[in-house]
């Protein structure tokens, strides 16, 4: 390297530092016990379930359906969307590599990790390696943008962790026969851990005025995943869906 | 990587984490001492993780600075400092003509302006939010821009040699003392360096040194020093910095460069509409 490059020879750093003042290094810390080479900070809030790992739909879900079976109960704008929509499967947004909105995300054949912490749980996805962050007691603004991913709010209600979601647009289709929806549309996603940990009861209520005559809900299952890594996800590239 | 290039890389470190202050004023123009203990004061409201090896949250680096430039003492602005670029003629042309190609109106198009993820280093300099977690065996940053997230895999295990070649690379890091150390490799060479006009190629490996620290105003910072090495494109390795305060004050949020991309390529080349 020229000498430009070099840095300064390590006497005249002190000097400089020592007249400057300047950073501080942070003070050395008890070594923190370490998972996997990570250390271990903070945890998930005491006396919650620890829904940490890396999941999987255990039944890719290629049409979403009312618990009880029969069909989602779409008004006459819904039924006429959704007809277009499975004339023309090409125009499945997520052809195009955008987001595929909530709650589709849970549903493709690719895994995820969900990572919990005290103040927020994130779900961390290879499709098309989306995430989305989730504080628990977000105050929700029904004013806010419309987004792909919706705003979404965490909480517990007992030992199932529910997260809220609204202002989402337009532009996604809640599964992958086409079933539309618009931006009245709100979410609540439910997870309930097993007593052994290895999967979750997932439901999913779907509101909208405008597509839906009534909120329906679907149920899915995950399936604990062995390790803890995800691969890197090109949409644009090699993954067209 | 040779025993000399980690030696000067170690003594690069040292200096680096003593001169950071300055050089981060350097790069950010005028403020007060008054101003930036105020804002110290601000993005610290809820201080970050007291540990130095937690970097957990969301770090935002100041300003937007779209090269990548050779660390100096003194501060050099990057129009000076990319003289001391260790460009192989191989890159010295290519250069040139992604200077020219902008100079005309039509920048060559990269990955990113397709909405590929955005490669490193070159993500490293995005003017967006990130935010760190940590799971056991990886930490995972989430990157607000066009929703890259980048693995970095702390499991132990060497670089895999026949992982595929991705726009990010494979990491795999540890710790050295407080310090985490990161080695990518795997890159295709559908990106650049930087968004300039720097390149790289197949053989492109990044070395970085990530540590947390606190300025002179009170705010905490993290510093990844970032050595280039790749010999079809420079001469040598060489080593660029970058700072990320803890910003209490914001969130990640959504981001889709896929949603009517204005700057898509045309030929190759690009022309913001």
């Amino acid at each position: 390297m020229t000498s430009k490059i070099n840095l300064m020879a390590s006497a005249k750093l002190a000097a400089i530092a020592a007249v400057a003042g300047l950073a501080l290094a942070l003070p050395a810390a008890a070594q923190p016990n370490t998972a996997g080479g990570v250390p271990i900070f903070g945890a998930p809030k005491p006396g919650t379930p620890n829904l940490n790992g890396k999941w999987i739909n255990a039944t890719p879900m290629v049409a979403l359906k009312p618990i009880g079976g029969g069909a989602p109960p779409l008004t006459a704008k819904g039924k006429a969307e959704y007809a277009k929509n499975r004339a023309n499967p090409k125009s499945d947004p997520i052809n195009e590599c955008l987001l595929h909105g909530q709650p589709r995300l849970l549903f493709t054949k690719y895994p995820f990790m969900i990572m919990q912490y005290e103040t927020h749980v994130d779900f961390v996805h290879e499709a098309n390696h989306t995430f989305q962050i989730t504080y628990f007691g977000e105050k929700l603004d029904p004013d806010a943008d419309p987004i792909w991913l919706g705003h979404t709010s965490a909480k517990w209600e007992g030992k199932t962790l529910v997260i809220d979601g609204e202002t989402y647009n337009d532009q996604t289709w809640l599964d992958y026969t086409g079933l539309p929806h618009g931006t009245q549309l709100k979410t609540q996603e439910r997870f309930t851990l097993s007593k052994e940990g290895k999967s979750i009861a997932g439901k999913v209520t779907i509101t909208d005025p405008e597509y839906f005559t009534k909120p329906w809900t679907a149920a899915f299952t995950l399936t604990k995943q062995p390790g803890g890594t995800l691969r890197q996800f090109a949409c644009m590239a090699d993954h067209k869906m | 990587m040779k025993a000399d290039h980690l030696a000067k890389l170690a003594m690069g470190a040292c200096a680096v984490a003593l001169l950071g202050a300055p050089l981060a004023l350097a790069q950010r123009g005028p403020q007060t001492d008054e101003q930036q203990a105020a804002q110290a004061k601000l993005w610290n409201a809820r201080p970050a993780p007291s540990d130095p090896r937690d970097f957990q949250g969301v770090w935002w680096t100041r300003g937007y600075d779209r090269t990548f430039r050779p660390v100096t003492d003194p501060f050099m602005n990057p129009k000076e400092a990319a003289k001391l670029l260790p460009l192989t003629p191989l890159e010295a042309k290519s250069r040139q003509h992604h200077l020219d190609m902008e100079e005309a109106g039509t920048p060559i198009v990269d990955a990113s302006t397709d909405c590929y993820p955005h490669g490193l280093p070159r993500m490293l300099a995005s003017p967006y939010p990130i935010q760190y977690n940590y799971s056991p065996g990886m930490i995972t940053v989430l990157n607000e821009v066009a929703h890259n997230i980048r693995y970095i895999h702390m499991d132990g295990k060497p670089m895999p040699k026949n992982e595929p070649r991705t726009y990010l690379g494979y990491s795999i890091g540890h710790w050295e003392g407080n310090t985490l150390v990161v080695e990518t490799d795997h890159f295709n060479d559908k990106t650049q360096l930087d968004e300039e006009s720097l390149s790289h190629g197949l053989k492109l490996h990044l070395h970085e040194e990530i540590t947390k620290f606190t300025n002179r105003f009170g705010g905490v910072e993290l510093r990844d020093l970032i050595t280039i090495t790749d010999p079809d494109h420079y001469t040598k390795p060489w080593t660029a910095v970058r700072t990320y305060p803890w910003r209490s004050d914001i969130k990640v949020s959504e981001y889709t460069c896929e949603e009517n991309n204005r700057n898509k390529s045309v030929n190759g080349v690009t022309v913001a509409k």
